[in-house]
């Protein structure tokens, strides 16, 4: 009996060291509403702009949690100037909103759980999102992308933590499916 | 700390799997020093709490609450001040909500949820060879302008004159393809609207208003589109403290002025993923989600894995992968 509890205690000690690995916080939580953070990003003035026309920030803001996997400006630029003038269209909201979707998770995804989930699962899980199909986070070298190939996006920089939401920057927009 | 997750690791070692969901209930109240308040009943679909009751509440304790449900919930845990400001007066960091949730003293209810949990309307979506497939919940009547004729809302002339959903014009080259890409070729689009095209008939055989096209702050709710109710939880969840009403199409959650129907926002966004307790959790939540506030209450441990969705925590047994109990961030 004695032996028994002692095992159950030194589960329960595991299970602290479990639990106090995926309840820290990483280091820069900001403050402020994530839709203000994201505009007071220089290199996501793009985003945060479509995310106004999609009329999707206060989802962002609101009761939901997200992590959202937001092109940064220079990503947006590097499309086929057709497709930037049609992105920006209002007619076409049904479009743009269905692509940020694509780019947006449910729950809030730090740094920190990306990198555990990351290291236990041979580097590579997959993440379902609000779009059309899931991702896959892949760590190649001191890199994660997002799925695979030559057009995988990379995330790069540090994430805005705000509000309920985890906003990673990725340099590239998540190609469609053929 | 460690009293707690030994304790709770008895509780969970004395419950079988297969235990009915309200039965499961009885036994879950483990986390945190709950009281059972049996009896007490939520409003149904349509029949949310007071606009003026739920303002109040969220400067309150709001203290976790667990409750059954037979499909979708077992368990409703309301954990603390979850809330995210209202208004840039309170907005507050993420330190302060933390102060404030453990403060508050958790307390659990038995509430059975009744009809909540099951709203027919919701697209509800499963994986297939690798992207997400769904029945849309159209409505059989027409848009505005549009006259019903025949079978459909046009005749089949007409109905074909629609622009296809990957049709240039209405797409904006290969980045369309995540709007067009899971509808088959049978859907045409136009003017903020998705047509189910019958390939023989040419006759419209459904519509489903778009979030972004007919679904969009400043637009009127669609008349047709009726089949619009969400659970109670979510009209506490995604419309506290608001005195509209809210209505779920497309995925997503809106905030509706309930007498000029006009929408005022898109108040979240659903995935549509498909929790059952007692079914594997869905593919996709390998990664620890769980929303800042409930952390300290729902981290991982070897016992149990808890994940975040569509508004709802959910309690997943770390080894089988099935769902435990579903549970509610807020009362």
């Amino acid at each position: 009996m004695v032996v028994a509890l002692a095992a159950m205690l030194g589960a329960c000690q595991d299970n602290d060291q479990q639990a106090a690995d995926n309840t820290g916080v990483d280091a820069s939580v900001d403050s402020k509403m994530v839709t203000t953070a994201i505009g007071d990003a220089a290199d996501l003035s793009i985003s945060a702009k479509l995310i106004g026309t999609a009329q999707l920030g206060t989802a962002l803001d609101g009761e939901g949690s997200y992590t959202v996997f937001l092109p940064v400006d220079d990503a947006w630029k590097s499309l086929e100037t057709a497709e930037r003038q049609a992105i920006e269209s209002a007619e076409n909201r049904p479009q743009l909103i269905s692509v940020l979707r694509q780019h947006i998770a449910p729950g809030y995804v730090l740094e920190s759980d990306l990198e555990k989930g990351l290291s236990e699962k041979d580097g590579s899980v997959t993440l379902t999102t609000m779009g059309a199909m899931p991702i896959t986070l892949q760590r190649d070298g001191q890199t994660i992308t997002l799925g695979q190939g030559k057009e995988a996006p990379r995330i790069v920089g540090a994430p805005i933590v705000a509000g309920n939401d985890v906003v990673y920057r990725i340099d590239r927009l998540i190609p469609p499916p053929e | 700390m460690q009293t707690k997750f030994f304790l709770a690791g008895i509780a969970l070692l004395s419950l079988p799997l297969s235990m009915p969901a309200h039965a499961q209930d009885k036994g879950k109240s483990g986390q945190g020093s709950e009281k059972s308040k049996s009896g007490e009943r939520n409003s149904g679909p349509g029949k949310a709490a007071g606009p003026a009751n739920r303002g109040a509440d969220k400067a309150q304790d709001r203290a976790p609450k667990i409750t059954g449900q037979n499909a979708r919930a077992v368990g409703k845990i309301d954990a603390g001040n979850g809330k995210k400001p209202a208004s840039p007066a309170n907005d507050r960091g993420p330190a302060d909500r933390k102060s404030d949730q453990r403060g508050n003293s958790d307390r659990a209810a038995n509430i059975p949820r009744g009809q909540d949990g099951v709203v027919e309307n919701f697209r509800m979506r499963s994986l297939k060879d690798g992207r997400y497939v769904w029945r849309e919940p159209g409505f059989q009547g027409c848009p505005p302008g549009l006259a019903k004729k025949g079978n459909g809302c046009l005749p089949p002339g007409q109905a074909r004159k629609l622009g296809g959903i990957d049709d240039r014009g209405t797409r904006w080259l290969r980045y369309a393809n995540w709007f067009g890409g899971n509808r088959g070729g049978d859907w045409r689009y136009d003017r903020g609207y998705a047509y189910r095209v019958d390939p023989v008939t040419g006759l419209v055989g459904g519509i489903v208003p778009l979030l972004g096209g007919a679904l969009f702050g400043g637009n009127t709710w669609p008349q047709s589109y009726t089949n619009y109710k969400v659970p109670s939880y979510y009209e506490r969840y995604y419309g506290s403290g608001i005195t509209d009403s809210v209505r779920y199409a497309d995925g997503a959650i809106f905030r509706v002025d309930p007498e000029t129907r006009m929408i005022g926002s898109i108040a979240g966004l659903l995935t549509g993923d498909n929790w059952n307790v007692g079914s594997p959790a869905p593919k996709g939540y390998e990664l620890y989600n769980v929303p800042y506030n409930y952390r300290d209450r729902y981290a991982d441990t070897r016992a149990s894995s808890y994940r975040y969705n569509d508004g709802y925590v959910y309690e997943i047994d770390p080894t089988t992968r099935l769902v435990r109990q579903v549970i509610e961030l807020i009362v």
